[in-house]
């Protein structure tokens, strides 16, 4: 037995034997009319509630609400109090016998997980407390009223009474009705907004407690509100209407539970039998969403390689973090690994065993679900990453040609111009002709180094020849910053590899000299896993923005294009960190 | 035979290898023949034996290190024909390795330095007379690259200018030449500069661009 079994258990004893002693103090009364059916409309509420508490208790244990139930039944036993004969345990019975209203309405405004909403919820309630046991002090000080005289023929007198006054008496009773009439609507108002912000699935399961315990506080508000006016007959009705309703409340709970476990039960075997009969592709949300009676659901699926979870269509999505007020995300696995997640409305939480039955069903057919998530999702990058890669290479084509044009070619035809105006004075004046022909031989050297830059840039050559290895060592021997060649693969990598791998780390280092402000960079490149890994960190200054210039993103598409990944570590102050992997 | 330097030619473009031709007959060398691929300039040196071998680096049939991997072959099988080999870029990769075994005999200059005939011709003459040639900007790479606690730090700016051109090739009396001051003064920075850089001093050129070269590339 669990130490909540025992003390499970021990509450239930106890409710066992204060009912007992209740009907022990009722029987042996001078003064109560017909001791039998008190003794036991008292012990089927009493025990009603108890027991239903203690179950609910029993079955979410995380829930205060079972609590509040069996809450109500304990305080109920108080008005049997007002059995003894004894004027002072009599007086005590007579203030603490409406207590029970007070949890009742607690445990509504708690409903359904045992907690108060807002911190003014808490103060009304308290509020309601002391009124429960103010209420009854103008009879208890100045005499009882000829209603209450008539229906409590031999009780004793109140141990508290000064003198009977029945001016006092009426206007404490009216103070008290009334602010008790308006506690009891402000409640109403709180419930009946909550039940107009509902869900679908939350109005399901507020609606048997919430309903049954609005029309009992508009019947009790109503004997209390006739009271005070003094229609003694109507009180009377509307307070056993109010009681009966009362005694009925715990009940209609239960059945609320015990048909909503079998409802759900009955939908996770038929969605067993139907996810096991047809392969369903988009039918699979609507039969998880009928299983758990959330039309609401959503499925997500959850991609390795990218680590990020994605819709049925591929889009990256985001999930509900924990402790989100609406929605919450079961996750689903299958033989140990993740394929994806319910995303479904908090209060199916409050079912962690039919969460776990459909989660643990739905395993297979999300996995298909899955696979073809990641296929879509696999579709739409390398839609995008085409349309970038076809842009950005339009894109270095204008740069190119713009090199080009305001380069070598602008040269070219300076470099015209010089060699006819030396041609016409190579006779007139062979010395002007012959300096024309030296600043000629300048640009021309200067043209020829420009052409060797772009060269250089659009493909190393050294890179095709020598491989690797070589091409960053001369990119190292190039840069403004120290470069550690940290790591180099002994071998050669394919070509494509080798070209990206090598783009990545020239595009790397010029960020670096451009924006890091670093001292030095260490660049490795590592076969493993079938993976060649191309690192390159700098100690500079970090906080460096992936998505800045068109570069880093050229790069990344180059690098997804051979199915490989790149990520961008760069935390302000602590350097950056550039990784791209590619499977060999 | 002549006094002159015989030059063999070898390049896939023919109005570069005739241009050539035209610069270094008319700078007083013989050119015994051209050659358009590695193939007919491994025949071509086997059957004229010339002094020194001009070689670009690109060539049929797949344009990448041709040239290159004839120069090897020269020199293994021809020790007697200098290389002189033309690139069209500035790959220090290439130079290295051309030179790392010995530097004896044997240039990399940069395509572009045909257009500067003194300069050219002196290489071709240089490595003809069993020196060495490396273009200064493949220099000035493993100058200017950056290094942990760079040792080159520790040269005057006179210094490193002649550090730069022994890594050339240039002898003492070109350096002194080329710096305007005597030759005496060159000696002196030479001995300073190997007891900075902690090499042995070594009174041959080739040797001593050989010390040169391999502490520039292993000291990154």
């Amino acid at each position: 037995m669990t130490g909540l079994n025992r003390a499970l258990a021990g509450i239930a004893l106890a409710g066992i034997i204060a009912g007992a002693a209740a009907s022990a103090l009722v029987v042996s009364s001078d003064h109560i009319a017909m001791p039998g059916a008190g003794v036991a409309i008292g012990l089927l509420i009493t025990w009603s509630f108890i027991g239903t508490g203690l179950y609910a208790w029993w079955r979410r244990p995380a829930s205060r609400f079972g609590a509040l139930l069996a809450a109500v039944g304990f305080t109920f036993l108080l008005g049997a109090l007002t059995s003894s004969d004894d004027p002072v345990v009599f007086t005590i019975g007579v203030l603490t016998a409406n207590i029970y209203f007070v949890v009742f309405a607690h445990m509504l405004l708690a409903y359904p997980d045992g907690r108060l909403e807002r911190p003014w919820h808490a103060k009304l309630i308290a509020a309601g407390y002391v009124l429960s046991v103010l209420g009854p002090l103008p009879q208890l000080l100045w005499g009882f009223t000829d209603r209450t005289i008539e229906g409590c023929q031999g009780c004793p007198e109140s141990a508290l009474l000064i003198e009977v006054d029945d001016t006092l008496r009426n206007i404490g009773n009216a103070v008290t009705s009334v602010i008790g009439v308006a506690i009891v609507a402000v409640v109403l108002a709180i419930l009946i907004r909550r039940w107009r912000n509902a869900t679908g699935p939350q109005r399901r399961g507020l609606a048997p407690v919430l309903w049954s315990g609005m029309v009992m506080l508009v019947l009790l508000a109503g004997a209390l509100g006739t009271d005070a006016v003094g229609s003694a007959r109507l009180t009377n009705v509307l307070g056993s209407l109010g009681l009966i309703v009362f005694a009925s409340v715990p009940w209609v709970f239960l059945i609320g539970l015990v048909r909503s476990r079998v409802a759900r039960a009955g939908a996770v075997s038929e969605l067993l039998l139907r996810l096991g009969e047809a392969p369903g592709t988009g039918t699979l949300r609507c039969r998880l969403a009928d299983a758990l009676g959330d039309r609401s659901l959503q499925l997500v699926f959850w991609l390795d390689d990218r680590t990020c979870w994605v819709d049925s269509e591929g889009h990256v999505v985001e999930v509900p973090q924990p402790g989100h007020p609406a929605r919450a995300l079961t996750l689903v696995e299958l033989e140990g690994r993740r394929v994806g997640a319910i995303v479904h409305d908090t209060t199916l939480l409050e079912e962690p065993d039919l969460l776990g039955s459909v989660a643990a069903a739905a395993g297979l057919a999300m996995e298909n679900e899955r696979l073809q998530a990641q296929l879509r999702a696999r579709v739409e990058e390398l839609r995008t990453s085409r349309a970038r890669i076809v842009e950005a290479s339009s894109h270095e084509r204008r740069r190119l040609e713009r090199n080009l044009h305001d380069g070598a070619q602008q040269r070219l035809v300076a470099l015209s111009l010089t060699l006819r105006l030396a041609q016409g004075k190579v006779h007139a004046e062979p010395d002007r002709a012959d300096e024309l022909l030296a600043g000629a031989q300048k640009e021309l050297t200067l043209a020829l180094g420009e052409l060797r830059e772009l060269a250089r840039g659009i493909h190393p050559a050294v890179l095709s020849d020598r491989g690797l290895q070589a091409a960053l060592e001369a990119l190292a021997g190039r840069a403004p910053i120290e470069v550690d060649l940290a790591e180099l693969p002994s071998d050669r990598l394919p070509e494509p590899i080798e070209a990206a791998a090598y783009f990545v780390v020239a595009e790397a280092l010029t960020n670096v000299a451009k924006y890091a402000h670093a001292n030095q960079a260490t660049v490795k490149v590592s076969r493993r896993n079938g993976h060649a890994v191309v690192e390159v960190a700098d100690d500079g200054i970090g906080g460096a923005d992936p998505d800045r210039g068109s570069g880093l993103r050229g790069l990344a598409d180059r690098v997804s294009a051979l199915d490989g990944r790149m990520s961008l570590d760069s935390p302000a102050g602590a350097g950056t960190r550039l990784r791209a992997e590619i499977p060999v | 035979m002549s006094d002159a330097v015989r030059v063999v030619i070898a390049d896939d473009s023919v109005l570069l290898r005739e241009g050539l031709s035209r610069l270094l007959e008319e700078s007083g060398f013989e050119v015994a023949g051209q050659a358009g691929d590695a193939e007919d300039l491994l025949r071509k040196v086997g059957a004229h034996r010339p002094d020194v071998a001009v070689v670009d680096v690109r060539m049929p049939p797949t344009h990448t290190d041709e040239g290159l991997r004839a120069a090897h072959r020269i020199r293994a099988e021809h020790p007697e024909t200098a290389v002189l080999v033309l690139s069209q870029y500035v790959e220090e990769a290439y130079a290295l390795e051309l030179l790392s075994e010995s530097t004896e005999r044997t240039g990399y200059l940069l395509k572009d330095r045909v257009a500067d005939v003194d300069t050219f011709t002196d290489a071709v003459r240089r490595v003809a007379g069993g020196g060495s040639a490396l273009d200064p900007e493949v220099v000035a790479l493993l100058l200017g690259r950056r290094r942990r606690e760079d040792p080159l730090e520790a040269l005057t700016a006179r210094e490193r200018e002649v550090l730069g051109l022994m890594a050339e090739g240039r002898s003492n009396a070109a350096i002194a030449e080329a710096l305007v001051v005597t030759e005496r003064a060159v000696e002196k920075h030479v001995t300073s500069i190997f007891s900075k850089l902690d090499l042995t001093p070594t009174v041959e050129d080739h040797r001593r661009v050989l010390a040169v070269l391999a502490y520039l590339r292993a000291s990154d």
